[in-house]
């Protein structure tokens, strides 16, 4: 995915920051599903042999994809902080609370509380605030998204 | 007091690797090659990324150990404070302006973040889905590493 993210091209700061934050986003979330997913499926570490469960999680489904994305994820946060600055990648990636409770409720049905979609509001409300500010404050020019 | 001394160190560990990473990245300078081969190259070349790694990791497995003596819904609040630290330690050392939106902004996230983790879902979230923070040293970990 991050190939098309424009090595060659014009392409401005503020749509590559968009994009690599909505790929980091996107991977993280489904990551941690999986990963989650995959780990429900293991016994407790303390109640097995170590060989045994190194061996069952090798052996996981959910393992190499959530890993995959995962390792997706980490390379668009590094590229990110290659440009922008951490006080704006960070908070941006929050947006993966948001993404995880929509997954909970739509896709794998979950009751979601109010107080969570409360939360959900606060941190759409934050991540706005902070879209709406330079993407890096340190270079000689700031390019405003 | 073992709990407080661990959510300590998860909070700072995980910023400090934030840090680290971001320090270390844009050192190597903007990256224009996103081919895969392209931003490892350019992440491993960088020390401090690789310590950064080292304090993700430090700060995944004081995560496992808080949640071994307390609950999620008091450990995730207290990775949500990372929200917070990293902008303190962005705007300190390494001195970006921070806009008072993105200080509003940021505060916002952090309560709602508190906010979600602590309404949950019907199930408990895994540990690495509770924080961005948790994810990354899942992968510095090694699982992958993220």
């Amino acid at each position: 995915m991050q190939a098309d993210a424009g090595s060659r091209g014009p392409i401005s700061r503020g749509r590559k920051t968009a994009i690599f934050i909505f790929v980091a986003v996107v991977a993280n979330s489904f990551g941690n599903l999986l990963l989650a997913e995959a780990m429900e499926h293991m016994p407790s570490l303390g109640h097995v042999a170590l060989a045994h469960y190194v061996e069952r999680l090798l052996g996981n489904p959910f393992l190499i994809p959530g890993v995959m994305l995962t390792s997706v994820y980490t390379l668009s946060q590094l590229s990110l902080f290659s440009w922008a600055d951490l006080s704006f990648v960070v908070p941006c990636t929050a947006s993966s609370y948001i993404v995880t409770t929509l997954l909970g409720e739509f896709i794998l049905g979950e009751h979601v509380a109010l107080a969570r979609w409360m939360g959900v509001l606060l941190i759409f409300c934050g991540i706005v605030l902070v879209a709406r500010t330079p993407t890096n404050t340190k270079g000689p020019e700031d390019i405003p998204r | 007091m073992t709990k407080w001394l661990l959510i300590l160190f998860t909070v700072v560990a995980s910023s400090s690797g934030d840090v680290l990473c971001a320090k270390g990245m844009s050192r190597g300078g903007e990256l224009t090659n996103f081919r895969p081969t392209g931003v490892i190259r350019a992440i491993i070349r960088q020390r401090l990324v690789i310590l950064g790694w080292l304090c993700y990791a430090s700060s995944f497995f004081a995560l496992l150990g808080l949640l071994s003596v307390a609950q999620l819904s008091v450990a995730v609040p207290a990775t949500a404070l990372g929200f917070v630290l990293d902008t303190i330690a962005a705007r300190i050392l390494l001195r970006e302006r921070v806009p008072w939106q993105r200080w509003i902004g940021v505060m916002c996230v952090a309560a709602g973040v508190v906010l979600t983790v602590r309404s949950g879902p019907t199930r408990p979230l895994p540990a690495g889905s509770t924080s961005t923070t948790a994810a990354q040293t899942a992968n510095a970990s090694g699982t992958r590493r993220r």
